[in-house]
């Protein structure tokens, strides 16, 4: 563990003063999930992606390595998540190629299939995605990744507190979330539209935490399913 | 004793004939003040409408109204009266009248014993509208401030099960009454904004299936799609001289606040910042405030229309959001931890106050003259408007028989 350690520093290191420098063998990457105080980000090449500049503490922008405060940088569209650096795991199709994946729009009706979950859920204020959902959305990117022609609507909302149209950015900007993780894993912009209707539909009516964790949510639609 | 209980039987069948029409009802739950201007205002012959005017100076915090069965006389217009029982009555003022068609009334001043003022006001089709015509007059002869309840408020109702309710928006007087169904929807429908002259609503419309702001003309019905951009389209507000609309939009990646003119083009973007800018809200013709997480949650933040970075507003509170500006003062809802309440802040000095009691209060929209804020709050289980003094004296909700209402917005000064 040290030495991958190590050499992910020397290769931040090289990657800094613009070294040219052989990338570490792909080994396995481990997923980090969601990281303390900031937006989810992707994980760079070698482990430590040039991440944009500034730090704030909710994007998390990190300043490449690992920025405490921060999320990790990466996930390359950077708007919410990482910083504008190119060395973040967003720009590839990593994992399932095209065409290949282990499910199939078929399983999309099948009740025991992962794919059959469509809503994924989210803690107070945070628009990054808790880590038991992971698998569900990597199920998701890899169907819609062998299957471009597939399209999805990714339905934000939030929970009753605080204001309304406030309530419709952070919904919006749990989709964009979403999306975010899955086109790192395949999922083409275009196959996702995003819509964020703050705590205009709730699921749950009335209050209490209760109701809320049920209502802070996106829920992933299949367009023309 | 037949006759009594006839007479009592028809007063309770009334009393719940008109509980279970679909008028709004005010329910005062703050009686006015103690310390305000004591005015008494007597019946008007040929009408109810002195229950208006009462109920409109109650919300402002600024008056006390005394019984009118402390009169101690009969008193009626262009009738010379008695000033020493109204003196011990505690009345400075007293307000009589009559309605024949049209609506006169007179202003005496229980010290002088003269009579200060006397007004007509012509017939309306709309009664209640007399009433506040009256009272802003009155209002005005006693404070010298300009009155604002001759004016309307549009809202939100929302009605039906969870993920399948319906949505309606609503314009109505200003004390809740005489409502009526601009737009009806089963996606919904949020942010109304109005025009200065007061004859249009922009708003945001889920109907094409995400978030569009529309401008809809009130007396035609007719209303185009203004801003339809790829994203959130949210959060209008007209501009104070109606050329431009401003508002939020994420086609750039989050939400920032833009200027449109208001026929829909020159678009140009405000805030550049990568948080989430929304809800501005125009303190004069050249000045926006806006809601802003860019220190890690939701404050008040202020720009120009020259655009540019915005610099911070609010620093009480660890979230304040949804300003409402008029003039010096500043309504926004801020979360204390335990509850959402209104605070009323003035711009010059800083000082804010709370003058909401709820826990998820929010959504509030000041009158034109500053005096009274219109604000979204629960009651018995449901959303519903309340309007409070700004003075933090007065409180009244308009309670509503069905539904849930929210998302207030008040009309401009009318013609």
């Amino acid at each position: 563990m040290q030495h991958k350690f190590l050499l992910g520093c020397v290769v931040a290191v090289s990657i800094l003063s613009g070294c040219q420098t052989a990338p570490p063998p792909p080994g396995p990457i481990p997923d980090i999930g969601t990281l303390p105080g900031g937006g989810y980000g992707g994980i760079g090449q070698g482990g430590m992606g040039q991440g944009g500049a500034g730090g704030q503490r909710q994007y998390g922008n990190g300043a490449g390595g690992v920025n405490p405060n921060g999320g990790r940088g990466g996930a390359g569209s950077g708007q919410y998540g990482g910083g504008q650096g190119q060395g973040g795991y967003g720009q590839g199709s990593a994992g399932a190629g095209q065409g290949n994946s282990p499910y199939t729009p078929a399983d999309l009706n099948d009740p025991s299939s992962v794919l059959t979950q469509r809503i994924i859920y989210f803690d107070y204020d945070q628009t990054s995605i808790r880590a038991e959902y992971l698998p569900v959305l990597q199920a998701h990117a890899s169907l819609l990744s062998a299957y471009p022609n597939l399209r999805v609507r990714l339905e934000g909302h939030a929970d009753e507190r605080g204001s309304r149209e406030y309530n419709v950015a952070l919904s919006e900007r749990r989709g964009y979330s979403v999306r975010d993780y899955m086109t790192a894993r395949g999922l083409k912009n275009q196959q996702a539209e995003i819509v964020g209707y703050g705590e205009e539909v709730p699921a749950s009516l009335g209050h209490g935490e209760k109701s809320w964790n049920e209502n802070r949510r996106v829920e992933i639609i299949y367009v023309g399913e | 004793m037949k006759r009594k209980l006839s007479v009592l039987l028809l007063l309770v069948s009334g009393l719940l004939v008109s509980l279970t029409s679909r008028a709004e009802l005010v329910i005062r739950i703050t009686d006015g003040t103690n310390d305000g201007i004591p005015v008494m205002i007597i019946p008007f012959q040929g009408g109810d409408l002195a229950s208006v005017i009462e109920s409109d100076l109650q919300r402002t915090g600024l008056f006390t109204l005394i019984d009118p069965s402390k009169a101690g006389q009969a008193l009626a217009m262009g009738q010379p009266f008695q000033t020493e029982p109204l003196r011990a009555s505690g009345a400075e003022y007293v307000i009589v009248g009559k309605q024949a068609g049209s609506l006169e009334f007179e202003i005496l001043n229980a010290a002088t014993g003269k009579r200060a003022a006397g007004y007509r006001i012509a017939q309306s089709p709309n009664q209640r509208r007399m009433g506040h015509k009256a009272a802003d007059l009155a209002f005005e002869r006693l404070t010298g401030k300009k009155g604002a309840f001759d004016t309307q408020v549009a809202y939100v109702s929302a009605s039906g099960v969870a993920r399948a309710q319906t949505y309606q928006l609503i314009v109505a007087d200003s004390d809740g009454f005489n409502p009526r169904t601009i737009l009806s929807s089963n996606k919904p429908v949020m942010s109304p904004s109005w025009s200065p002259d007061g004859n249009r609503l922009a708003y945001v419309s889920y109907e094409s299936g995400r978030s569009v702001i529309y401008v809809q003309d009130l007396v035609s019905g007719s209303k185009r799609a203004i801003a339809d951009h790829p994203g959130m389209n949210a959060a209008p507000a007209w501009s104070p001289d109606g050329r431009f609309l401003a508002m939020s939009l994420s086609q750039e990646g989050n939400p920032d606040i833009y200027l449109m003119d208001a026929n829909g083009g020159g678009l140009r973007q405000i805030t550049t910042s990568k948080a989430i800018d929304t809800e501005p809200a125009w303190a004069n013709s050249n000045t926006l405030i806006y809601t802003s997480d860019e220190s890690g949650s939701p404050q008040l933040y202020r720009t120009t229309v020259a655009g540019g970075e915005g610099s911070r507003f609010t620093f009480t509170g660890e979230y304040n959001a949804a300003p409402s500006v008029v003039g010096n003062t500043v309504a926004m809802v801020r979360d204390i931890g335990s509850a959402n309440r209104i605070a009323l802040m003035n711009a010059s000095s800083k000082d804010s106050k709370l003058i909401s009691e709820g826990t998820y209060d929010e959504s509030p929209a000041l009158a034109p003259n500053g005096e009274m804020v219109i604000y979204a709050t629960e009651s018995g289980g449901r959303g519903v408007l309340a309007v409070a003094s700004a003075n933090g004296k007065a409180r009244q909700v308009l309670a509503t028989q069905v539904d849930d209402v929210r998302d207030p917005a008040w009309s401009p000064y009318l013609d």
